[in-house]
């Protein structure tokens, strides 16, 4: 009986903090539609259909990270910032080597369209505040590297 | 036989009684106000020594905003990094003409984003402006403060002794250096002479670079 006991209180001590994280989406959070795509001699030929997003609260910026969960190489960050305005950085997957990888920033300046719409929704899980948005973008580099596409996502936290 | 089972119940109580008070803990700091001075108040006590203190004085070089300080208004900065419980941590305090700017001397608030050289902050940036909290952005190299506020305060500050004290046109928030300008006489020439566009060491906007991997876990 005590046996009985005592395994029961520990899997509820486990449960109810992991129930409590799941229910509130802690792993992984929010939905992202949409692809990037790329072209061109030093990005070579991507694809790029984020799976996944996650808050730049926490790192201390205003925007969020995309990508696809089963490849820690597939990211990009998305922030406006208040001097400097809408900005994408773009890792370009399959790129990596190492810690090092490929990568991009891209400003309205290089690009014939770069929309980006971040709205602080009324929702906070953990003080995080949930974010949803989209990002449109057709860039052109001096490098002769196209990319553009479509993205929205929402509840990013 | 008997009192073994009453025995077996009350242990069970007991037992389940403490899961419940865990569960109502977890969803107190997971969901509610109270989870901010909680996580304070455990972060205070496990709190460890100080790594790096910094200490800078400078003045205003430029404002915007309608609660305006003055340009010249004498300025003090401390940058510190502490062994928290969750690592290390930064913290910076602005003080410009008597006033409180940036930073209480609590347990929250802490600089999320900020790098380290030589045992030193030569870079902490919190542009998040949720619920009307203050920017800024510290940057040893630069010289340089950059404050904001929700009531429209903008400052650059000048720091003693570092830098030049003013923020390049392009400086670029990302952690990017500016972008070069383009290049002229021998060096256009040199660049006409490559064949290919080569992967850049140096990032700046619009140039394909060799970066640090984003590790970030979605």
């Amino acid at each position: 009986m005590k046996k009985i006991g005592l395994g029961f209180f520990i899997a509820l001590c486990a449960a109810v903090p992991l129930v409590i994280i799941f229910l509130v989406g802690g792993f992984g959070s929010g939905e992202v539609t949409g692809e990037l795509r790329g072209s061109g001699p030093l990005v070579g030929t991507f694809s790029l259909a984020p799976d996944a997003c996650g808050s730049g609260q926490s790192d201390g910026f205003v925007g969020v990270y995309l990508g696809a969960k089963d490849r820690s190489d597939a990211r990009l960050k998305v922030f406006q910032d208040p001097a400097y305005g809408e900005m994408v950085l773009l890792q370009i997957p399959g790129s990596c080597e190492g810690p090092r990888c490929k990568q991009v920033l891209l400003k309205r300046d290089h690009c014939e369209r770069l929309s980006v719409r971040i709205e602080k929704t009324n929702t906070t899980i953990n003080d995080v505040r949930v974010l949803d948005g989209e990002l449109s973008l057709k860039c052109k580099l001096a490098s002769g590297d196209a990319i553009s596409g479509e993205l929205r996502f929402e509840g990013c936290h | 036989m008997s009192e073994n089972t009453n025995g077996s119940g009350r242990l069970r109580k007991v037992l389940i009684g403490i899961a419940i008070a865990i569960g109502v803990l977890a969803f107190l700091v997971l969901f509610t106000p109270l989870g901010g001075p909680i996580m304070a108040a455990v972060d205070s006590v496990f709190g460890g020594e100080v790594k790096s203190r910094q200490q800078y004085r400078g003045a205003i070089i430029e404002t915007k905003g309608s609660e305006r300080l003055d340009v010249g208004e004498r300025c003090e900065v401390e940058v510190r990094c502490e062994d928290r419980l969750f690592g290390d941590m930064v913290k910076v305090v602005l003080r410009c003409g008597g006033r409180a700017l940036y930073g209480q001397e609590d347990a929250a608030g802490w600089i999320m984003e900020s790098t380290m050289r030589d045992g030193e902050v030569v870079r902490a940036l919190d542009q998040w402006d949720d619920e009307g909290d203050p920017g800024i952005e510290f940057d040893k190299d630069r010289g340089m403060v950059r404050y904001w506020d929700k009531t429209g305060l903008q400052l650059k500050i000048a720091l003693e002794g570092l830098g030049s004290g003013e923020l390049p046109a392009e400086h670029d928030p990302a952690g990017v250096p500016a972008e070069k300008p383009a290049p002229t006489g021998v060096e256009a020439d040199a660049a006409m002479t490559k064949p290919e566009p080569q992967v850049s060491e140096t990032c700046a906007p619009g140039v394909v670079c060799w970066g640090k991997r984003m590790d970030v876990d979605l």
